[in-house]
């Protein structure tokens, strides 16, 4: 287990913005038959995102410079008090803040929502719950 | 005359610098030699262009033949040269008229038949080739996927013959018309996995904002299904893009037009070595990483890479490029590639090991347990 563990640890997890545990799946849901959106819809979403970054930024979320994450993707008042409590409780390296930002910036443009708020921001944490 | 100039292209890297193909015909004792910093398969062409000339029914000339490929000092490899040297010695010796030659780009590997082989890189070179305002002669096999640049103007042929009755004036070759798909891509649905709808929301994220996912769970939960649909999720690719992507697989192997325009996915096994990922050789390559340009490279089992396999994409990660440096040449590769790797060990179980080595180790015992209580309760 330590060995698992320590092949993977270090800058490169660090670089990754997304977490997910992928668990598995109980027998209802195993014999039920396969339901949920098809991609074609979820891609008219994705793309209506990626046209508002292209529109503000030129690039998409992940490219993003750290000043442009300092003027672009600043969080609102309760988001800001949030993130706060995040970074102090799971002591987020400065690297893993500007990460959770640059998420916290796509969740609002899937939204369509101009300003990043609390939801957003808890969103963008618990992807990210490990403090890594 | 005895002199006969012709144009051509190298590979280096993505980039297709011009080469002249010049052939002097000397009197003197019959010999046939090739400068111009040839590798063992641009040697080779000598035995290849003397049969296929021969076989075509043409008269190899008895005289004392050079062959310069210039610049002097970029290395040549790969058999395209075949076609515009056989060419070079046929103007040279009169055999077909020299006047047009320099309307056109030629590349081409003969076959001791006089049919023409593809060759890897076409549309790395006609990018290029396209500024020059000439046109290109190209294989059959291959000119498919150079007419996918906008603007070419591609002439495919199969055979020897074939070319130069065109350049005879007798027939002409047929341009090829640019056949770009138009289709909707067709990609593996996401509504095929059961379940897993905070996965599947994690992906729709990633996709709008091309972030880079680990996916964690148990053997058998849809990993890797649900990394394979992620390039179904991505918007479509520009034209641009669909070209760097398209350029950059020519590289390596024929790019079927078909292809033209899907995002690429790869997923390379465990055991994949350094180079193999970032790329490299004495002739540097691009690798998976590069492969995966504007595309999704998935690495499953990610513990079981070798570490500093996995340590070497840390840089390409931020940067979104690759330079290859050898002691030869050096290659610059773009790799802007969405990351999604996958474990078996849950998180949580890694994370509380992790919590309990450290905490043997370090002195003060409690000041960790106390911070890891304090995670405890925020997970």
């Amino acid at each position: 287990m330590q060995r698992y563990r320590g092949r993977i640890s270090g800058p490169l997890l660090d670089r990754i913005d997304l977490h997910v545990e992928v668990p598995a799946l109980s027998e209802d849901e195993l014999l039920a038959a396969a339901q949920g959106e098809p991609s074609a819809i979820i891609r008219t979403r994705v793309q209506a995102a990626r046209d508002i970054q292209v529109q503000r930024q030129g690039c998409a979320n992940h490219a993003l410079g750290s000043d442009q994450v300092e003027s672009l993707c600043q969080p609102d008042e309760a988001g800001r008090a949030l993130l706060r409590q995040a970074i102090s409780r799971l002591d987020l390296s400065a690297r893993a803040y500007q990460r959770i930002l640059r998420v916290a910036r796509t969740i609002a443009d899937l939204a369509a929502a101009p300003a990043i708020n609390s939801t957003h921001i808890a969103e963008a944490v618990q992807y990210r719950r490990m403090g890594l | 005359m005895a002199l006969a100039v012709l144009h051509s292209r190298a590979l280096a890297g993505m980039d297709a610098p011009e080469v002249a193909v010049e052939v002097h015909l000397a009197n003197g004792l019959p010999s046939f030699t090739i400068v111009g910093l040839p590798e063992a398969e641009v040697k080779e062409s000598k035995d290849r262009v003397r049969a296929a000339l021969q076989t075509a029914q043409f008269e190899f000339p008895a005289r004392r033949i050079t062959v310069n490929l210039a610049p002097a000092d970029l290395p040549k490899e790969s058999g395209r040269y075949d076609l515009p040297i056989a060419l070079g010695i046929l103007a040279a010796s009169g055999q077909i008229p020299t006047k047009h030659l320099d309307r056109y780009e030629i590349a081409g590997e003969l076959a001791l038949t006089g049919a023409l082989r593809g060759v890897r890189g076409s549309l790395a070179m006609m990018l290029q080739a396209r500024e020059s305002g000439r046109a290109f002669i190209l294989p059959q096999d291959s000119a498919q996927e150079a007419a996918l640049v906008k603007g070419a103007s591609v002439l495919p042929a199969s055979s020897l013959l074939q070319v130069c009755a065109h350049l005879a004036g007798q027939e002409s070759l047929p341009a090829l018309e640019a056949a770009i798909p138009t289709r909707l891509m067709a990609y593996a649905d996401l509504a095929e996995v059961k379940g897993q709808r905070q996965a599947k929301r994690v992906l729709e994220i990633a996709a709008a904002g091309g972030h880079s996912v680990l996916l964690s769970g148990p053997p058998g939960t849809g990993k890797s299904m649900l990394a394979a649909r992620l390039i179904g999720l991505l918007p479509e690719m520009t034209e641009e893009e669909a070209l760097e992507s398209a350029a950059l697989q020519s590289l390596t192997r024929d790019f079927a037009a078909e292809e033209w325009g899907r995002r690429p996915y790869r997923a390379p096994h465990h055991t994949a070595s350094g180079v193999a990922l970032v790329g490299g050789g004495a002739n540097p390559k691009p690798g998976e990483i590069s492969l995966a340009h504007h595309g999704v490279l998935f690495l499953d089992e990610l513990p079981e890479f070798d570490r500093k396999v996995l340590e070497v994409l840390r840089e390409p990660l931020e940067s979104g490029h690759i330079s290859i440096s050898r002691a030869a040449r050096q290659a610059d590769y773009p790799a802007r590639f969405q990351l999604v790797a996958a474990m078996n060990l849950a998180l949580v179980v890694i994370w509380a090991t992790t919590m309990a080595v450290a905490a043997v180790r370090q002195i003060n015992c409690s000041v960790i347990v106390a911070v890891s209580l304090a995670r405890c309760w925020i997970v």
